[in-house]
């Protein structure tokens, strides 16, 4: 009996260590795979976002990795300048999206990340998209904002909004500048020290600052 | 060298004979090194280095779409092994391998099917071409479309957005007439209200507002002087335009089916005040935690519009009105249902004189007084991820008191409704809609001594399925039945459209439907019972949309039956005419023709224009007709261009419209021919300019539109006297006309949003 019992806390001491290597490699991937995307080089945040997606499909229902796969095909959408190959970059940050949303952990960043999806949307043709998705970019920033009130990444995005938006209706560089500061601040009390809490956008609130201050 | 890496690292793997030849090269360099000169040593290594890299070849090549556009980062790899690059931003890429052989590129991208290219490295000394195909999978599924403009902003891709329709020119800002612009509607030129779509008269198109049927969409008809319609555009965020074929989820209209959506919980707190030559509105909108509280407040006075511009009639008494309305929208707790309930009172009047119908052309003063009342709600909730259930109801009076000439007319109803819907998504693949609605109405006219009056309980239940088994491929049968308590019969209206992707951006649709409804409310009201009227409608069309231009053309048959017919009766033109004979359904008449559309906004920045044209062959034998005719309200030829440009620097947005019909059948007792004569063709060319601008803190546009700017003589028909020796021309209310005004918002500011 105390040989079996042995056996059985071995088996789950081995499952549990082996779940959190998984979990390990998975957060190691994850991490390498997120500094090829922060390449200022086209290329490498295409090729960072085919990693985010092979992590993602053998990892299967890990939050981590699909939202990662998500983030960086918005990404990759918001830096072509093709609208069907945004779009279609963008389908697939939807799928990987609504996984995202079905394993219900951390709800408000993503609902931060739908967010950034949506605006992501919008910025493929602003003229005819404006109506839906700003709307659904403002809807997920409220609710990602009752989550938690000090992500960063609300007030980073809304600050790109408003920086975008002509003067004339309300927009532009000094109304966006308190944006990006408070931002700014909580980007610095921010938590970076795993991949799993996300921590993106620090350094391009920073640069929307600068051109804020020039 | 990277090759050279390679070769170095596979030398464990290397067997000893080979490890002996592999190495010779080396032995030999030491002892050249030791006995030889130091020139033939580096002979050797360039020759050595120089025999590796000749076995590594470079191939190049343009990847681009199957329109000739670059698609830039798009990963090529040579099949079976490591070697792989990407293409950069212009399409362009090269590719290094040691391989030799007949080898496979293969090229993949996001949004295109995966290539692949044959080759022999080293053959291929030129840039090599590949072409990528678009990804069916990626562009989208085809959307049923046969005879419906939908113009919303859920869905990407539209021919039309809410606001394209309304920022025209020609719709002087209102949401119904706005959709003459469109094809397949006949132009109205002032003297007729409601819309009238493919043949069909006014009464053939019913309003659908969140579910429920409006009853009065417009105000109080006068004769010979067109309505708007009692709609705030504002208040509306998507218009689905069916002119024909439509869904069997509605019924009781001939030809079509105009539906619209309210607004959601308002984006946020806001007060706003429009003023214009011809009234005043004040409205509000107060954003709650989960929902909204909207108010509105009117008074509108055409006084100073009609003493801008000469008018064709005499309004002794000016079109004045004044309307309160509000409007509560609210979310479920959680998050999954909307609620809407709106109520609107407004009350209206006006004093014109209009031709007498029984003793043209001597005139005869019509005076109206309007109370009009509407409560609306919906509940819309998401029961499951897969079971969606609507609801609405509404309840609506109406009631005008008319003194024409000496004598008191007056008309009254109202109707109380309720629907509901269940929606099913079964899969990805399979949607099944079914519900009901009961309606219950009653009209009441009473003009000097003779009246009449009736009271309706009408009852449908609906089935529909949209199965798109895939991508390229949807069906959308339907069933529907009704049952009419009036009449004591019931109907059956089977429904289908379908839709073929036949291209990147183009789709095939077909449509057709049995289309019921009951007879005219003149026949009701005097007592007669007829059957239902019907119409059994057939559609093909082709549509191509790219995302900033559109192309439509869509061709139909409608044919008519049972319509309703008045025998032992001499024709007359007038629409209130009391003698109707015997009353039956012999009536029947056909309509066809095709339309198109037109839209670039890609050619020029800012500027958008779209071309509309319908052609019509229609011809019916109904109510009072006396010989099969083409009726009094179509034009043959229907053609409209719209010009928009939006001067960024000036902040104004500029629109202009030109709309052309060509002559409309006119009743001439003399002409051998029954509504054998046309009127002159109709022209009208508007302008209207939209400044935006800030005033402090409040969002501020003015506004110009100018109708009629040519000040053409439109000449809409001829009215007779009895004795058919007098003939008076029918004319718009005002052939030049100028509308300016001024709209300001003031919004919230969010102090707590940092």
């Amino acid at each position: 009996m105390k040989k079996m019992k042995r056996t059985i806390m071995a088996i789950l001491l081995i499952g549990i260590a082996c779940v959190q290597a998984n979990a390990q490699q998975v957060s190691v991937a994850l991490t390498a795979a997120y500094e090829k995307l922060l390449s200022p080089v086209m290329a490498n945040k295409v090729v960072a976002a085919a990693e985010f997606e092979n992590i993602a499909a053998k990892s299967g229902s890990d939050w981590g990795a699909n939202y990662y796969a998500a983030y960086s095909d918005a990404i990759v959408a918001l830096n072509l300048h093709d609208a069907k190959r945004q779009d279609a970059y963008l389908d697939k940050a939807d799928d990987y999206l609504k996984q995202t949303t079905a394993l219900n952990q951390s709800p408000g960043e993503t609902y931060m990340l739908a967010a950034y999806v949506a605006f992501a949307r919008y910025s493929v043709d602003p003229a005819n998209r404006w109506k839906k998705y700003l709307d659904l970019v403002n809807s997920n920033l409220e609710t990602a904002k009752k989550a938690n009130p000090d992500n960063p990444r609300i007030y980073y995005l809304q600050g790109i909004l408003i920086f975008n938006k002509p003067k004339f209706y309300g927009g532009g560089t000094i109304k966006a500048k308190p944006y990006f500061e408070k931002a700014k601040d909580l980007f610095n009390k921010q938590d970076t020290t795993s991949i799993l809490k996300p921590y993106w956008g620090a350094a391009d609130n920073q640069s929307y600052l600068d051109k804020c201050n020039e | 060298m990277s090759n050279l890496k390679t070769s170095m690292d596979l030398h464990p793997l290397l067997s000893q004979k080979k490890r002996k030849v592999f190495f010779a090269p080396f032995w030999f360099v030491m002892q050249t090194i030791l006995t030889k000169k130091y020139w033939s040593f580096l002979f050797l290594v360039v020759f050595f280095l120089s025999n590796k890299t000749s076995a590594q070849s470079t191939i190049k090549g343009i990847i681009s779409d199957e329109h000739h556009m670059p698609v830039a980062y798009a990963s090529v790899k040579i099949k079976n092994s490591s070697d792989g690059t990407m293409s950069d931003s212009t399409g362009f890429f090269v590719l290094q391998t040691d391989l030799t052989g007949g080898q496979m590129l293969a090229i993949t991208a996001v949004g295109y099917q995966p290539a692949t290219y044959p080759f022999v490295p080293g053959n291929n000394k030129d840039t090599i071409k590949i072409v990528l195909q678009s990804d069916t999978r990626q562009l989208g599924v085809v959307v049923i479309t046969a005879g419906t403009f939908d113009a919303t902003d859920d869905r990407m891709l539209t021919i039309v957005k809410p606001v394209d329709i309304l920022s025209n020119a020609s719709s002087q800002g209102d949401i119904v007439s706005a959709f003459e612009n469109l094809p397949g509607v006949q132009r109205n030129g002032g003297d007729q209200t409601g819309l009238f779509v493919r043949g069909g008269d006014a009464s053939e198109t019913t309003i659908i507002l969140d579910g429920t049927t409006v009853q009065n969409p417009f105000f109080s008809d006068v004769p010979g002087v067109g309505q708007r319609s009692r709609f705030n555009p504002f208040q509306i965020k998507g218009m689905s335009f069916s002119t024909g074929g439509y869904s069997a989820r509605y019924g009781q209209a001939l030809s079509s089916v105009l539906e619209l959506k309210t607004t959601d919980i308002p984006e946020k707190t806001s007060i706003s005040l429009g003023a214009n030559i011809a009234g005043l509105m004040l409205s509000g909108a107060d954003k709650m935690e989960n929902g909204g509280l909207e108010y509105s407040a009117s008074y509108t006075n055409f006084g100073p519009y009609y003493s801008l511009a000469k008018t064709n009639y005499n309004f002794f008494k000016k079109p004045e009105s004044v309307g309160v309305s509000a409007r509560w929208t609210a979310k479920t707790a959680d998050n999954n249902g909307l609620f809407k309930l709106s109520a609107a009172y407004n009350s209206s009047g006006s004093g014109i004189d209009v031709p007498d119908p029984n003793d043209y052309p001597n005139l005869i003063s019509f005076d109206l007084r309007n109370i009009n009342f509407n409560f609306n709600t919906s509940f819309s909730y998401h029961i499951t991820k897969r079971l969606h259930l609507f609801t609405a109801a509404a309840f609506s009076n109406n009631s005008d008191h008319i003194l024409w000439g000496d004598t008191t007319f007056t008309r009254s109803d109202y109707r109380l409704q309720g629907r509901v819907e269940l929606s099913y998504i079964a899969s990805d693949q399979l949607k099944i809609t079914t519900g009901g609605e009961v309606q219950h109405y009653h009209y009441q006219m009473q003009f000097d001594t003779l009246g009449g009056h009736f009271i309706e309980t009408f009852a449908a239940g609906f089935a529909e399925a949209e199965y798109q088994p895939f991508a390229w491929f949807a069906i959308k049968p339907g069933i529907r039945s009704e049952y009419s308590e009036l009449i004591n019969r019931g109907d059956f209206a089977p429904r289908i459209a379908l839709a073929v992707r036949t291209g990147a951006n183009s789709q095939v649709g077909l449509a057709s439907g049995i289309f019921y409804q009951t007879a005219p409310t003149q026949y009701l009201l005097l007592g007669y019972r007829p059957s239902f009227e019907k119409a059994v409608h057939y559609l093909i069309n082709y549509e191509w949309i790219e995302s900033n231009r559109s192309f439509r053309i869509e061709g139909y048959y409608k044919d008519y039956a049972q319509l309703v017919r008045e025998q032992g009766v001499v024709y007359t033109p007038d629409p209130y005419r009391f003698d109707l004979g015997t009353v039956n359904n012999t009536g029947y008449g056909y309509a066809k023709g095709f339309d198109l559309f037109w839209r670039d906004k890609a050619t020029v920045k800012n500027f958008d224009y779209w071309v509309t044209y319908s052609y019509i062959d229609t011809k019916r034998l109904y109510q009072n007709y006396i010989a099969e005719a083409t009726p009094n309200f179509i034009s043959t030829n229907n053609l409209n261009l719209i010009v928009k440009y939006y001067a960024e620097k000036l902040h104004t947005a500029f629109s202009a419209g030109y709309n052309y019909a060509s002559g409309k059948p006119y009743y001439n007792p003399l002409s051998p021919v029954f509504l054998g004569d046309r009127s002159p063709a109709y022209q009208n060319l508007s302008f209207k300019a939209s400044y935006l601008t800030n005033i402090g803190k409040m969002f501020s546009v003015f506004y110009v539109n100018f109708d009629n700017l040519t000040n053409y003589k439109n000449v809409l028909g001829y009215r007779y006297s009895t004795d058919g020796q007098i003939r008076t021309p029918i004319l718009p209310p005002q052939y030049f006309s100028v509308f300016f005004g001024v709209y300001l918002s003031i919004s919230e500011f969010k102090k707590d949003e940092l």
